[in-house]
Formats: C-alpha cells, sequence, structure tokens
C-alpha cells in the first residue's frame, strides 16, 4: 500500500499556520490564527493533538523554549515545519489545484 | 487583580488529560491571563479532556476490537470447558476431597480455564501485531499476561462478595449454601448464573440442574442471554486491561523528538 502523501483539512491549517508564524510557533498563536481564518473558536488540546499527530509523523518538530512567570512557571512548546512536512504541504497544494483546475463550474457560482 | 483560573479545571486538565502536557497547561494559563473567561477556561480543559480519550481510543483501537471479538468467543471455550469437566467426572472427584482441597482444585481448575483463554488471546494478538509489522517488545508481552491476573482475582472477588442480591445460582449441592458464593465464581457459564432483576430477593434455587442453554459451540456463540453477555463482558474487560498494558503508548509531545 502506498503512503498517504497528501494531508487532512486540519492537519493542512495547521502546518499553514506553523509556517506563517515562523519562529513564533507555539500553542496560543497557532490557536489564534486558526481562529482568525476559520472564525470560530479552536480548542488548545485538538490544536496539541493535532500537532502531535504531525510530529509522530515527521512533519514538524518541536523544542521548549524559557519558562515564564505569566504561564504559571510553564515553559512555551515552539514548532517548526520540517522538509517533509514542506513537500507534503506542496504535495497537497498540488492535488488540491489539480482538483479545483477540473471542477465544472458550481451552480451559483460567479464568473 | 485578575482571579486565577478554575482549580479544578486546572486540576481536572493534569490529571484527564491523557498527552497534554505543561505547555497546554501553560498555554491555557497565557490566555486566561490575557483576559478570557472562566467558561473559555472550562471549554477548553473539557475539550483538551475529550482530544486524549479520541486519542488514546486511536492508539488503542485494534486492541479494543480484538478484546470485543476475542471475548465473544468466551461462552464457546466455557461450553468446552464444561464439557471437559463433565467427561472427566471433575466436580465429582473434586466435591469428595476433604475442604479445603475441593475448594481449591474447584477455584484452580477456572482460574487455569480463564487465564488460558484470556493469555491465548493477548498472545494471538501480539502475534498478529507481530506480523503486520508492530513488533511488542517481550516485557510489554509480560507485563499483559502479568495485568490480567490480578484484574480476574479483582472480578471474582467482586463476583463472591458484590452480586449475591442479584445472581441466582442453580445448583445441586442441597447443603451448599454457604457454597453458593464460590459456586457463582467457580462456575462462571451461561448455563448456571441468571441474571435477575434487583428487585427479587437472594434466594438459591436448589434442584435439578439447569438444561444448558448453550449445548453446541454455535449455539453458545450465537447466545445473547443476560447472563452470557455478562461473562462476556467480563472477559472483555480483562482483555481490555491487559492488552492496555500489552500495548506501548504513542510517543507524546513532551520528552519527544525536540530540535
Amino acid at each position: 500500500m502506498t503512503e498517504r502523501s497528501y494531508l487532512g483539512e486540519f492537519e493542512l491549517v495547521i502546518l499553514l499556520a506553523v509556517l506563517r508564524l515562523g519562529g513564533e510557533a507555539y500553542g496560543v498563536p497557532i490557536a489564534r490564527e486558526l481562529e482568525a481564518h476559520r472564525g470560530r473558536d479552536v480548542s488548545l488540546g485538538s490544536v496539541y493533538a493535532a500537532l502531535e499527530r504531525l510530529e509522530l509523523k515527521g512533519l514538524i518538530r518541536s523544542s521548549l523554549g524559557d519558562p515564564t512567570p505569566e504561564r504559571g512557571g510553564k515553559a512555551k512548546r515552539y514548532f517548526v515545519v520540517t522538509a517533509e512536512g514542506l513537500r507534503q504541504v506542496h504535495e497537497t497544494r498540488r492535488v488540491l489545484t489539480k482538483l479545483w483546475r477540473n471542477l465544472p463550474a458550481l451552480k451559483g457560482e460567479r464568473t | 487583580m485578575r482571579q486565577d483560573p478554575p482549580r479544578l479545571a486546572t486540576w481536572m486538565l493534569s490529571h484527564l488529560a491523557a498527552g497534554s502536557d505543561d505547555a497546554l497547561a501553560g498555554d491555557l494559563l497565557e490566555e486566561f491571563g490575557a483576559g478570557r473567561s472562566r467558561g473559555w477556561y472550562w471549554r477548553q480543559v473539557s475539550g483538551a479532556i475529550a482530544a486524549g480519550i479520541f486519542r488514546v481510543a486511536g492508539n488503542r483501537g485494534p486492541a479494543m476490537v480484538f478484546a470485543s471479538v476475542w471475548a465473544m468467543l468466551a461462552p464457546v471455550w466455557l461450553l468446552v470447558i464444561a464439557e471437559v469437566e463433565e467427561h472427566a467426572h471433575l466436580n465429582g472427584r473434586f466435591y469428595r476431597m476433604e475442604w479445603p482441597w475441593s475448594t481449591v482444585c474447584d477455584l484452580g481448575l477456572l482460574l487455569v480455564a480463564n487465564l488460558a483463554f484470556i493469555w491465548a488471546g493477548i498472545v494471538l494478538y501480539l502475534l498478529t501485531d507481530f506480523a503486520a509489522g508492530r513488533p511488542r517488545r517481550p516485557h510489554r508481552l509480560r507485563s499483559g499476561i502479568a495485568g490480567s491476573l490480578p484484574v480476574l482475582m479483582v472480578i471474582w472477588v467482586a463476583l463472591i462478595t458484590v452480586p449475591k442480591y442479584f445472581i441466582d445460582v442453580k445448583t445441586t449441592d442441597q447443603r451448599a449454601l454457604g457454597r453458593v458464593s464460590t459456586y457463582a465464581i467457580t462456575n462462571l457459564h451461561p448455563a448456571e448464573v441468571i441474571r435477575l432483576a434487583p428487585e427479587q430477593e437472594w434466594s438459591a434455587q436448589f434442584g435439578n440442574p439447569m438444561v444448558p442453554a448453550a449445548v453446541s459451540p454455535l449455539s453458545a456463540l450465537t447466545d445473547m442471554h443476560n447472563s452470557t453477555v455478562l461473562v462476556r463482558l467480563l472477559f472483555l474487560l480483562i482483555l481490555l486491561c491487559a492488552l492496555w498494558r500489552a500495548t506501548p503508548r504513542s510517543r507524546r509531545i513532551h520528552g519527544g523528538i525536540s530540535a
């Protein structure tokens, strides 16, 4: 069986958020980024669950920052996209773009 | 000054959210400190707990499916054991022994029979896992096998003490009122244990043994009486506990791959 090389919707938006945030990608800004673009509340728990899946797949990696008082002395966990993650983002975009291009005109769509 | 977040929610986050780490707790504190409401904090903690449950269930999904299928076969195995007992006249032999040997042998036979079924299930599951390219470490196998024994014992103790108010056991031994609870665990079999409505008082019913509900492996497999379902549920519980220990957890974010 060939390994899946395209991403699910939530995984893709999280990877894109991590890419957009660059060196400031940790839980809070990632969740805010998702809220801003999806227009609804995001559960940080589900964001971390998705980040864990992505890390297990080797698409992102994480490192701990310094603990800060406003976080109760708890450190931030920063995420960066790996080369494999970047490759899968491109692959997913390629598949989605191809699908959109081949789509017949949708009912009610403005041209 | 801003209040602290709800203590109970914080406690639940640290104890009930499987796989969550300090980073998530810190993120929630940071957001709460930035003006999020207590309701938001509670919703986030609930979401983290739910995400943890789904994650654990996802990791252990194959084990849960296997345990369910294997537990479905439990009545067939118990029927086989009952037939072996009858064929070898084991009950009669045990009965003629002096106490406590009669009880020790009776319990020992059923303990061995139950454990053989559970352990065979664990080994088969780990073999299929191995065949699927997910080899387990030997200590996981040992852990699963060792873990099944205390769970089985706890269930037996519970069967002796708790359900005597709603389990009615039919036995031929008219003098054996004191042994009825022992009988319940040594004969945890669809043919001999009947679940009664809770309002019914406990009463040992003496007389002829019941006609076995299941007389062939196929009828045992398809038997859906309450007692048979109860037996399956107990085996399912034991198998789940054992396979839970035998299946490694997924790597958590913290302490995992770090740059």
